[in-house]
């Protein structure tokens, strides 16, 4: 055994992986930083303060806008999931030829990603009968379709990871009628997939900005946007706001991986 | 009720959605790229091809290679050493950490390379005193930093599994025999993981391609990229022209289908990897 080559080995190792944690939570914590700062123009901040974070809390708009995110972030996720679960339930047990259909849905938006999926609705939805761009009623489809994919990953490989086909036949020749069979058995095993990919589509949900901003804008602001307006008032109020954005998605991120232990790693493609 | 009626009724009502809010907007951008009030026309691919807008391809083509190179060569050696840790606690937390970067785009990521990389960012004020050049996040060549943020761990999440399928054993073999680590990766490990490497560098490069968030924050579109012009000449406070942005989404609507069929090549190459690996 090269005791040397191994040394490196280990020094490489723990360098990368280093350097990465440098990476991703410097940012964070000088933003965290910034937000209790008084005014920071050298090394260290002249002082601290909670006065973007009590301005931040105190703001009406804030938590308007707060609510209207959690709003379509839900709205957008519970859609997803109403039409994923009974959709993926008929094409497996009585129509499996479907299933590439619902592949190519599930691929378009790879192609059409938001900003030209946002492009195409506003042509489509700015005239009569149809007017409805510049509201929440066009931005939660838009952000259902854009989160769709996520949310479709998580649910089929629910329903692979199960066999609905042999669940069926058991219940069905022990009498069980096909709605016992999805209420008691397949619906409690898909669950802990459904609920992990859920909450992933919701933190995408949640921090999705470039529709609103094309769709909606100033019109009903979600928290992106209120950000995205504070950034030229208030930098410490904006640095309070990108903390909070991370520290949400990181509880989200959290939740879902205990939701969904055991369960496979989720990609939209 | 029959539960297979019910369940197609709403298999049905979402085909009548995902037509109507995903497909058709798609639809809609090839018509009005297409035509104008007398019919089919070429012009609004010729306006794409104006110099402003060939600037904008090029620039985000490139941008786009960079992020990608530098996020797939980082994350692909991430990933290798979270193959090779003893550590499970550093795994797993790295790996939870990953997840979450490589999702965590837009206002408050571009907002936090401002409080390090703005014009009094404390990090060019380290920079300054020290005597070394100092990095305008504003300036389009400085945008890769930002897209390192979330390319880095985005690799590094999806190299994981395919360095899962190389069994540390095999090295351990490979060693007991004579052969170096080095010619253990250049005859068995990098074959498995090429396919996995290569399909996801297109996902990265395809990941920045039509990113359109981070940057919009950043600079309100005075960054010029492809998807800032298409946003620009929709919500455009200067020029509306809905033909131009059409015939700009057509042309990256291409460029992402391109990658979705890289992607999807390099996803059965591995698969066929795998099942001649297991005969």
């Amino acid at each position: 055994m090269n005791v040397g080559s191994v040394n490196i080995g280990s020094m490489l190792r723990r360098g990368i992986l280093g350097a990465l944690l440098l990476y991703l939570l410097t940012p964070i914590a000088l933003t965290l930083v910034y937000s209790f700062a008084k005014n920071w123009s050298t090394l260290l901040p002249d002082g601290y303060t909670l006065e973007a974070w009590g301005k931040l809390f105190g703001d009406p708009i804030f938590w308007q806008s707060t609510g209207r995110s959690l709003i379509m972030a839900a709205s957008a996720v519970a859609l997803s999931i109403f039409f994923l679960v009974p959709t993926l339930f008929a094409i497996t047990l009585y129509a499996p030829k479907l299933a590439s259909l619902l592949e190519f849905f599930s691929l378009w938006p790879f192609v059409f990603p938001g900003v030209i999926l946002a492009v195409g609705l506003i042509q489509i939805f700015s005239n009569p009968p149809l007017a409805i761009s510049g509201t929440p009623w066009l931005l939660i489809p838009a952000v259902t379709v854009v989160v769709m994919p996520f949310a479709y990953r998580a649910v089929s490989n629910a329903f692979e990871s199960i066999n609905v086909r042999e669940l069926a036949e058991a219940g069905r020749s022990l009498g069980s009628s096909d709605l016992q069979i999805l209420a008691w058995v397949i619906f409690p095993s898909v669950l802990p997939g459904v609920l992990s990919g859920g909450v992933l589509a919701l933190s995408a949900a949640f921090g999705e900005f470039s529709l609103a901003q094309l769709i909606v804008g100033s019109a009903w602001q979600t928290l992106p946007y209120y950000q995205y307006l504070t950034n030229s008032q208030d930098g410490h109020r904006s640095a309070a706001i990108s903390v909070l954005a991370f520290g949400i998605a990181w509880g989200l991120g959290t939740l879902a991986l205990q939701l969904g232990r055991g369960s496979r790693t989720v990609t939209a493609v | 009720m029959n539960l297979r009626w019910a369940t197609f009724a709403i298999a049905g009502l979402f085909l009548g959605f995902l037509i109507l809010f995903e497909i058709l907007p798609g639809i809609f951008l090839g018509i009005t790229a297409l035509t104008n009030k007398a019919g089919f026309t070429l012009e609004h691919l010729q306006e794409a091809t104006k110099p402003l807008f060939l600037r904008a391809l090029n620039n985000s083509v490139w941008l786009s290679l960079q992020s990608a190179l530098e996020g797939a060569l980082l994350g692909t050696l991430t990933a290798g050493a979270l193959w090779s840790s003893r550590n499970a606690r550093v795994k797993s937390f790295v790996t939870a950490l990953s997840g979450v970067s490589a999702n965590f785009a837009g206002v408050p990521l571009a907002f936090a390379f401002v409080v390090m990389l703005g014009a009094s960012g404390v990090l060019n004020y380290i920079f300054t005193s020290s005597n070394l050049p100092t990095i305008d996040i504003y300036r389009r060549e400085n945008l890769h930093w930002i897209y390192l943020y979330f390319q880095w761990p985005l690799m590094t999440a999806l190299m994981l599994p395919a360095f899962g399928a190389i069994d540390k054993s095999w090295l351990e073999a490979a060693r007991g025999m004579g052969a170096s680590s080095v010619l253990f990766w250049w005859r068995v490990g990098i074959p498995v993981l090429l396919p996995t490497l290569l399909g996801s560098s297109v996902l990265l490069f395809a990941n920045s391609f039509g990113a359109y968030a981070t940057v919009y924050a950043l600079s309100q579109g005075s960054i010029n990229l492809l998807p800032t012009q298409i946003g620009f000449q929709v919500s455009g406070q200067v020029g509306y022209d809905p033909g131009a942005a059409a015939a700009l989404s057509l042309v990256m609507a291409a460029v992402l289908l391109a990658c979705l069929a890289l992607y999807r090549g390099s996803r059965s190459w591995a698969e066929r990897l795998q099942s001649r690996g297991r005969a």
